[in-house]
């Protein structure tokens, strides 16, 4: 394949390419799934192909399929398509300066799912489908495995060429209850880059007893109150609060406009890294975009285009600092790639993606965090998210609201709990998020960007955090 | 393009591996996306891919492996892989259905999207539509040309297949102060009119500027196609008969009950004339023309084998690649009595809106969606648009929304929605409720 490959770059090179790179990726994935105590899915698939990307006169044009045999064809398309967009280029694109690597990097794995016994996950699935449904209520049960593993291949005309195989393990279950009126449902996903060993650390067997009976629990409860109350969101909301309010807004293909049609853009102005100082959140808030950090699913030796993953710090104890990049886009703000140039399997580009995105942990413990509270709530695992096209205003429903009153946890608990904000706003208003004791990396399967439309899957980190006067609710909008 | 002859060798060579019965479906895609921002052409690309998935049954039991691999050599590594799986699994809820020999309409493309859109065309659209941009705005956007082709048997040499053309595009113009507006297009057939986009984004996102925060609370609300469409996907998805049986859906225990207002009828019909011409599922089963809602009247849910067997009812034959339960791709919502114009025109306080983003259900159960305006949303008085409104968040169940719907448009615009597309009218819709904004 090596010899394949370069030869398809030399041959880039012959016809005039400025600059060529290519994905090679070999993905292999295995799906268990458990409904209702039935086997429903028992699948494996595989998808082989290559990404290759050329730059013309600083046009740059992407083709890829998944038949090797025709590398050079493929090559020779992506470089009539770099031709043709030639037509309406206002600006020649510039990548950075990259030093030309070879290097191998493997995800850690102490054990690897793959040739595990079908019957062993299996039975860990029936062990938790039957662990939730030991509450009576619980009506519908889920529980599945996924493993993927890729293997990539990273080549370009500068003579990088680099071998790197990941590995993710991931697991979901949830238990729904419901009535003639309404459905409730606890739950809980996790994906790592790691192997089955994550699976094993995650306790699901364990925790399907909690969410089952969580779920009927929630059926009963009633609705979140509404009005402007403090509140503490766990790490299983935190994820997605730093994912949208954080995480996209500082992409700067974002900011600069690449995704005005589609994803939106961003409220972030390069300028503010510069001339017009953001003050994003608290100085409890330090945010890093971290390729480095153990069993993330941004965790890489080299991203897409062969840039070394890093650790950027976005936001400095509230002060933003810092952007997500990639080659292309960089140079724009006379920086390097930051090392976030990422596709989505091998059939798309790689375009600005997050890695992991951290809240780093503070000094509080939980119990702090509660007895900082006269009336509010903790907001546990997120169920339903919208952001405007800037990430300024944000609406987020989690499946859980646990009552503190006069700084201690009361018991109860209530269903559909919203609330909303505007970013920096929120940020602002954070006063403390707890010890390294209670960070916890969440990893997210489904974060849509791009046209085509590429899935990606990132971590986020944080541990439990407080909010102070947020608004829970809408019934109060008449 | 993978043809029938191709596609059927593929199938039958697989099955020639395969020791039990079994079932596959083969899709293969070109994608062609020229993509453009600050009013140049910012991406461009070719996909080609394939896919074929294989499941094996013995009794109860069943295995599914996919690859892309169709060398002859992957197709006898993805049979030994899912015969090797079915050793292991234990039964489940069902054998395998019978692969229906009932006769469909096959569909194939007759090239003239793929003569419009080739790589230098799209290229030269864009050049051109960017030409009406105006100073100090940019365009944005994506002109999208998609060959599909879909293919499904069984080892008996059950056997459809089926080959389509898609073209969408769409455009954000942006002027520098950030106000923006957006136009959108798709087609199965003819090339649409894609120039005539950008001239309505262009003049969109010029009467958008200097726009004023709006108030919250309910209001009457005038949505265009576009926005109504976005909508009404959450309402159709949720009539798949897995998510009614998930206790997931607002039509649980609801069908033959009047739930919606007198002025709303939906079907999902893949006959309808300009939609996606994809006549049997995933399963092979035809797509029946199913009326799901019946003058406010949930009137049918969607099923797959699985769901239908539970029911004891006749798959609908809206089985997809997502898994359980049946998908509406060919939405057509029955049009009014009124043009846009008229509807604005009768309206003597609202607010106009062009596109949502970012909807989102907020609970599923009782139809609760939120989302944000975008790309040009404009006061109503006295019956004509005035000023533009800057971005607003609504939360509003669409339980209560869908009964209060008091004009629909007879002008209808074809929307690509998630997996097809939908034929959809605009609305009025009154006590719509706005509940944040940035």
């Amino acid at each position: 394949m090596k010899e394949m490959i370069q030869s398809a770059m030399e041959y880039a090179k012959s016809l005039g390419a400025g600059f060529c790179d290519l994905r090679y990726k070999d993905i292999h994935i295995e799906d268990i799934e458990v409904e209702n105590s039935t086997l429903v899915k028992a699948e494996k698939k595989r998808s082989l192909g290559y990404g290759v990307r050329v730059y013309v006169d600083g046009a740059m044009g992407f083709a890829a399929s998944s038949d090797p045999t025709q590398m050079n064809t493929v090559v020779k398309q992506a470089y009539e398509i770099a031709r043709a967009s030639l037509t309406l280029l206002a600006e020649k694109a510039k990548l950075d300066k990259k030093e030309a690597v070879q290097a191998t990097y493997a995800t850690p794995v102490k054990k690897c799912p793959f040739g595990m016994p079908f019957e062993e996950k299996l039975a860990l699935l029936m062990e938790c489908d039957k662990n939730m449904n030991a509450t009576e209520g619980v009506k519908r049960t889920c529980s599945y495995l996924f493993f993927r593993e890729d293997d990539v291949i990273f080549a370009d005309t500068d003579g990088s060429y680099i071998d790197q195989s990941f590995l993710q393990s991931g697991a979901y279950i949830g238990a729904t209850a419901f009535s003639d009126e309404d459905m409730q449902e606890r739950s809980f996903i996790d994906i790592q880059r790691a192997g089955y060993e994550a699976i094993l650390d995650m306790n699901l067997a364990e925790r399907a007893k909690t969410i089952g009976k969580e779920a009927v629990e929630l059926l009963k409860a009633e609705d979140c109150p509404s009005g402007e109350f403090d509140i503490i969101l766990t790490p299983r909301q935190m994820f997605l609060q730093i994912h949208e309010s954080v995480g996209h807004p500082t992409e700067l293909d974002r900011i600069l406009g690449s995704e005005a049609a589609y994803a939106g853009r961003s409220f972030v102005e390069t300028e503010n890294l510069t001339s017009k100082p953001l003050t994003y959140g608290s100085e409890h808030v330090t945010i890093v975009a971290d390729a480095t950090c153990p069993q993330g699913l941004g965790t890489f030796a080299y991203d897409d285009e062969g840039t070394p993953g890093q650790n950027v710090t976005l936001i400095d104890k509230g002060k933003f600092v810092g952007l997500q990049t990639s080659r292309d886009n960089a140079p724009k703000i006379g920086q390097n790639s930051g090392g976030a140039g990422l596709s989505d399997g091998w059939r798309n580009l790689p375009i600005v993606r997050m890695t992991n995105i951290n809240l780093l942990p503070g000094q509080f413990t939980l119990d702090e965090l509660i007895s900082g509270i006269e009336y509010g709530f903790i907001f546990d695992e997120n169920k339903s998210w919208s952001i405007d096209d800037l990430r300024i205003n944000f609406q987020f429903a989690c499946e859980m609201a646990r009552e503190i009153k006069n700084g201690k946890l009361t018991g109860r608990v209530f269903k559909n709990p919203i609330y909303a904000g505007k970013t920096t706003e929120f940020w602002g208003n954070c006063d403390g998020t707890a010890n390294k004791d209670f960070w916890e990396l969440v990893g997210v399967p489904n974060c849509g960007k791009g046209q085509p439309m590429q899935v990606m899957r990132v971590s986020h980190g944080s541990s439990p955090t407080r909010f102070r006067k947020v608004k829970v609710g809408v019934s109060d909008v008449k | 393009m993978l043809n029938k002859e191709a596609a059927r060798s593929i199938l039958d060579k697989t099955m020639a591996q395969v020791g039990h019965y079994a079932t596959a479906v083969l899709s293969a895609t070109e994608q062609n996306t020229t993509r453009f921002a600050n009013s140049e052409i910012s991406q461009n690309v070719a996909i080609t891919d394939m896919n074929l998935s294989l499941t094996v049954y013995d009794g109860k039991k069943s295995a599914t492996c996919s690859t892309n691999v169709v060398t002859d050599d992957g197709l006898k590594e993805l049979a030994k892989d899912a015969e090797n799986l079915l050793k292991y699994v234990p039964e489940g809820e069902f054998e395998a259905f019978p692969f229906s020999d009932e006769p469909v309409q096959e569909s194939s493309s007759d090239g003239s999207l793929l003569k419009a859109f080739g790589v230098a065309e799209r290229a030269k659209f864009v050049k051109d539509g960017v030409a009406f941009i105006e100073p100090g705005y940019t365009a944005a956007g994506a002109l999208n040309f998609n060959r599909n082709v879909l293919a499904v048997g069984d080892s008996k040499k059950g056997f459809r297949y089926s080959a389509y053309d898609y073209v969408n595009f769409n455009t954000v113009v942006t002027h520098e102060d950030g106000t923006a507006g957006g136009r959108e297009c798709c087609s199965y057939t003819a090339p649409p009119d894609i120039l005539g986009c950008f001239k309505n984004a262009q003049a969109t996102a010029k009467a958008a500027r200097n726009a004023v925060s709006p108030e919250l609370g309910a209001r009457t609300v005038v949505l265009s196609p576009l926005a109504f469409a976005d909508l009404m996907g959450f309402v159709c998805y949720m009539l798949d008969a897995k998510e009614v049986e998930d206790g997931a859906s607002f039509a649980m225990g609801k069908l033959g009950q009047k739930v919606f207002g007198e002025n709303l009828t939906v079907r999902d019909d893949a006959n309808h004339p300009g939609l996606r011409p994809l006549p049997f599922d995933t399963e092979g089963n035809p797509r029946r023309t199913l009326t799901l809602i019946d003058k406010g009247v949930v009137a049918s849910y969607l099923y797959d084998n699985a769901t239908a067997a539970r029911q004891n009812v006749k798959s609908t034959g809206h089985a997809s690649i997502w898994g359980q339960g049946g998908f509406p791709a060919n939405i057509v919502i029955d049009g009014g009595g009124q043009s846009m114009e008229e509807i604005i025109a009768s309206t003597e306080k609202g607010i106009y809106i062009n596109e949502f983003h970012y909807t989102n259900f907020v609970n599923a159960r009782s139809l609760q969606i939120t989302g944000l305006t975008r790309n040009g949303a404009f006061l109503i008085e006295n019956g004509k648009l005035t000023t533009p409104m800057a971005t607003v968040r609504f939360t509003e169940s669409m339980l209560d929304a869908l009964r209060n719907i008091t004009a629909v448009s007879n002008h209808r615009e074809l929307i690509g929605t998630w997996g097809g597309a939908a034929l959809v009218p605009g609305v009025r819709i009154e006590n719509f409720h706005f509940t944040s904004k940035p």
